[in-house]
């Protein structure tokens, strides 16, 4: 017979504890997943509305019926965080409207305040010991400690949950629940009203932003109408102030001219905010002076009633004023009949040695047929100081050196109608001009000096760096110089081609521009008389394009077209300013089919002709202006170089090594000197050696 | 070590019973309210005043607890040891908060403050038979 063991006592326990344990288990798994169910049921009612009432109804419905706390609240924050307002409640009765919990203080408020979930089961026994200790304190005469009014909620919530509701950073307020009971809320009740809390949160913000936007509109509206109602009663006023206004304003504008003519007279105009600034300081400035006398004025005005002499010499000061401002001069001071001008101030430039001898040439050039009497010129540089001169109410921008009193004994040793300058004046300015050297004179302060008389700039065809003698450019195509001559003053008189040169010394570049381009359409047409595309080109409109391919450069800084030290970004942008400068001048003179050759000529030469293919006209353009920015001596490049050089770096262009270019070899063909040959070195493939 | 089911009794509903021993063999016996449960193998206290406790733990670290379970009164033995001490971190600041919350209902903020949260590793842990 079996003996029938009753199990031990503690493993009947353990059994019965280990059903426990699965009972629980399980009640928390069937929790988990409703929970999930639970979860996206709230998150879509409070997604489908943006109404705040709606949302807080939504919201307390599912952590009654669905989640199973019976009391609960909403709480939103104010603006300044400061206080939490109960904004809907469920399970209270008689909850004081407009009741209110600080931040800080209390479960929920803590939570607000450090914006962190919290969780407390045993409120009432911590509030006794607290409270018990409080009131020894008090006893004890510690009257300091601050009394706290009754907190809206259960009068003795012995469980309170806070969860936080953040939405960017911004505390929306709070979601709490409560019981009277204590330990009455569990980890897992905490996870999942922080789940609700977070959907409530988001639609919370989602419903306050909609509620302040329609707020927005409607003050917008309001301000629109007040608005349109205050526009109308503004227009009447301003006509009437605008009438007394503009009377105000031509008065004042008439004394600022006024005062501004008056300034203009004593000092460069470029030099006038710095003095209104009284910012103007006398510096040392390396400067060309200019000395004109006029010859036989006096003979001239013999006779003449005072206002008449005046009258003609005002007339010449005039026309001289204006050309030496049209070259950047300043003039300084009329002595008598004679002009002393400045060139090179008040900023340095590096061209005021060729602005005074153009200046000079252009007025000894005109001279003859404006006024019936003859001129002296004397020209030197040299070092001055440069500033303001004389009493405070009389001052004048003047200079003082020994280099211009040797301008002005220069100018007394000038061969009538011609132009004298000093030795290191004539070094200088050689490369353009062709010079003949005066008898030796005595020139006080210096003694004996060789000065030079200026006599023009130096023709293209006699310029060897430019036209080489033994060229067939030179042997049959010279008559096209005067050609292009010709179509200049008579086509386009109204350009002055010398001062715009004079800017950055490229003196007679358009010139030769047009007449190699010109040269070399008409050697390609002799080559092939029916070939196209030369045949085509009109001579004309090359021409013009040749002569006006840079002339925006009146609308940019000498400074900036002389600058040594740019880089290749520095000199794109140059020529992307000189290019927009020349569209628009070309279209102020009304010569607007010349752009779409222009502008191909400068990405041609912004790209050495690797950017596609182009017109057969820039191709002549290009390979001229090129050669000629090569030979021609200029201020911004080192020294010119020579013809075979120039020739040489032409085929070596990307754009002449792609394929053959009859208008670049032609013109080598016609540019080179006699005897020799420009080497052209094809790319191969690949060399065997 | 700690089951699940303890929890409850460390929710500070009902007071429980800290036993300490100073280093020359004499006993002290006190309430707190709460011992926290921190993870399985370790509890906290929490650091608020010096006294007979505090030194006799740095003394010895060995203390005995009684943890109750406020809705079915069940008794719970641990026994632990003194691990370390942290004055930051997220176990200090949900003490720190608690403290606040209620401190600031009865208008005694600034008064209790929190020194530390003592953590203590759990060496054995017994459930008391019920006597009913």
């Amino acid at each position: 017979m079996a003996v029938e063991h009753e199990p031990e006592a503690s493993l009947r326990d353990q059994m019965v504890e280990n059903q426990t344990i699965i009972n629980r288990l399980n009640a928390a798994l069937a929790r988990k997943t409703d929970e999930v169910r639970i979860i996206q049921r709230i998150s879509s009612e409070i997604n489908s509305t943006l109404e705040l009432d709606r949302i807080l109804e939504i919201s307390l419905d599912a952590m009654d019926s669905v989640l199973g706390f019976r009391h609960s609240m909403i709480l939103l924050a104010d603006k300044d965080e400061q206080f939490l307002w109960v904004a809907a409640n469920r399970g209270y009765d008689g909850l004081e409207k407009d009741a209110a919990i600080p931040v800080g203080v209390g479960v929920f408020g803590v939570a607000a305040r450090r914006r962190s979930v919290m969780r407390m089961g045993n409120i009432g026994a911590r509030r006794a010991y607290i409270g018990g200790v409080g009131a020894r304190m008090h006893a004890a005469g510690h009257t300091q400690l601050s009394q706290v009014s009754a907190m809206p909620g259960l009068p003795d919530a012995q469980s309170q949950m806070g969860i936080p509701l953040v939405v960017k950073e911004r505390l929306v307020g709070v979601l709490g629940v409560e019981s009277a009971a204590p330990g009455a809320f569990d980890e897992l009740d905490e996870m999942l009203l922080s789940t609700v809390g977070n959907q409530v949160a988001t639609g919370i913000d989602n419903a306050q932003l909609h509620l302040s936007a329609i707020e927005r509109s409607r003050e917008l509206d309001t301000a629109n109408a007040a608005l349109s109602r205050l526009n109308e009663t503004l227009e009447a006023s301003v006509e009437a102030r605008t009438a007394e206004l503009s009377a105000a304003l031509d008065e004042v504008r008439r004394e600022k001219a006024l005062s501004e003519n008056l300034l203009r007279r004593t000092a460069p105009s470029e030099v006038i905010p710095l003095m209104m600034q009284d910012k103007l300081v006398a510096q040392r400035l390396d400067v060309t002076i200019m000395f004109t006398d006029l010859e036989g004025f006096t003979a001239y005005s013999s006779g003449m009633e005072p206002d008449e002499v005046f009258s003609h010499l005002n007339e010449f000061f005039g026309w001289a004023g204006e050309l030496i401002g049209r070259y950047r001069g300043y003039v300084n001071k009329n002595l008598g009949d004679g002009i002393m001008a400045v060139f090179g101030v008040p900023f340095e430039s590096a061209t005021h040695r060729t602005d005074a001898a153009l200046t000079a040439l252009a007025m000894q050039r005109e001279m003859n047929s404006q006024f019936p009497f003859g001129m002296r010129v004397g020209i030197n540089t040299g070092t001055v100081t440069a500033g303001m001169l004389g009493p405070p109410d009389k001052s004048l921008y003047d200079v003082l050196g020994d280099a211009v009193n040797i301008a002005s004994r220069i100018e007394k040793i000038c061969p009538s109608g011609g132009v004298a300058v000093s030795p290191s004046c004539a070094d200088a300015l050689r490369p353009w001009f062709q010079l003949k050297p005066l008898d030796e004179r005595e020139v006080k302060g210096i003694g004996q000096m060789t000065c030079f008389n200026v006599v023009g700039l130096r023709a293209i065809a006699e310029d060897a760096r430019r036209v080489d003698p033994t060229s067939r450019f030179a042997a049959d195509y010279l008559p096209v110089i005067e050609e292009v001559e010709k179509f200049k003053s008579e086509r386009l008189g109204v350009v002055d081609f010398i001062s715009l040169q004079a800017r950055d010394l490229a003196l007679h570049h358009n010139e030769a521009v047009a007449c190699y381009t010109v040269a070399t359409l008409r050697a390609l047409r002799s080559e092939s008389p029916e070939g196209q595309p030369w045949k085509g080109i009109d001579d004309a409109t090359l021409i013009a394009a040749a002569l006006l391919h840079d002339a925006g450069k009146h609308a940019l800084e000498p400074a900036r077209l002389n600058d040594r030290g740019l880089d290749s970004a520095g000199r794109d942008r140059l020529r992307r300013d000189l290019m927009d400068s020349t569209v628009q001048t070309l279209r102020q003179i009304g010569e607007d089919r010349l752009i779409p050759t222009i502008e191909e000529l400068y990405r041609f030469e912004a790209t050495r002709g690797t950017d596609g293919e182009f017109r057969p006209e820039v191709e002549l353009l290009a390979a001229a202006d090129i050669y000629d920015a090569l030979t021609a001596p200029k201020i911004y490049k080192g020294s010119p170089w020579r013809i075979v050089g120039a020739l040489a770096e032409l085929m070596r262009l990307p754009y002449c090594l792609r394929q053959k270019r009859p208008a670049f070899t032609t013109f080598v063909e016609l540019m080179k000197p006699a005897d020799s040959v420009i080497a052209v070195r094809a790319r191969s493939g690949t060399l065997i050696r | 070590m700690l089951p699940d089911e303890i929890k409850p009794a460390m929710q500070g509903v009902l007071p429980s019973t800290i036993v300490t021993c100073s280093l020359d063999g004499i006993p002290n016996v006190t309430d707190i309210s709460q011992v926290w449960y921190v993870d399985k193998d370790h509890v906290a206290l929490s650091h608020q005043f010096f006294n007979k406790t505090h030194r006799n733990v740095r003394e010895n670290p060995y203390v005995q607890a009684i943890v109750r379970d406020g809705r079915t009164f069940q008794e719970w033995y641990l026994e632990l040891q003194y691990d370390h001490s942290e004055e930051k971190g997220p176990l200090f600041d949900k003490m720190d908060m608690e403290l606040e919350a209620i401190a600031s209902l009865t208008g005694m903020s600034g008064v209790f403050k929190l020194r530390a949260a003592d953590v203590y590793r759990v060496l054995s842990v017994r459930k008391s038979r019920s006597r009913q």
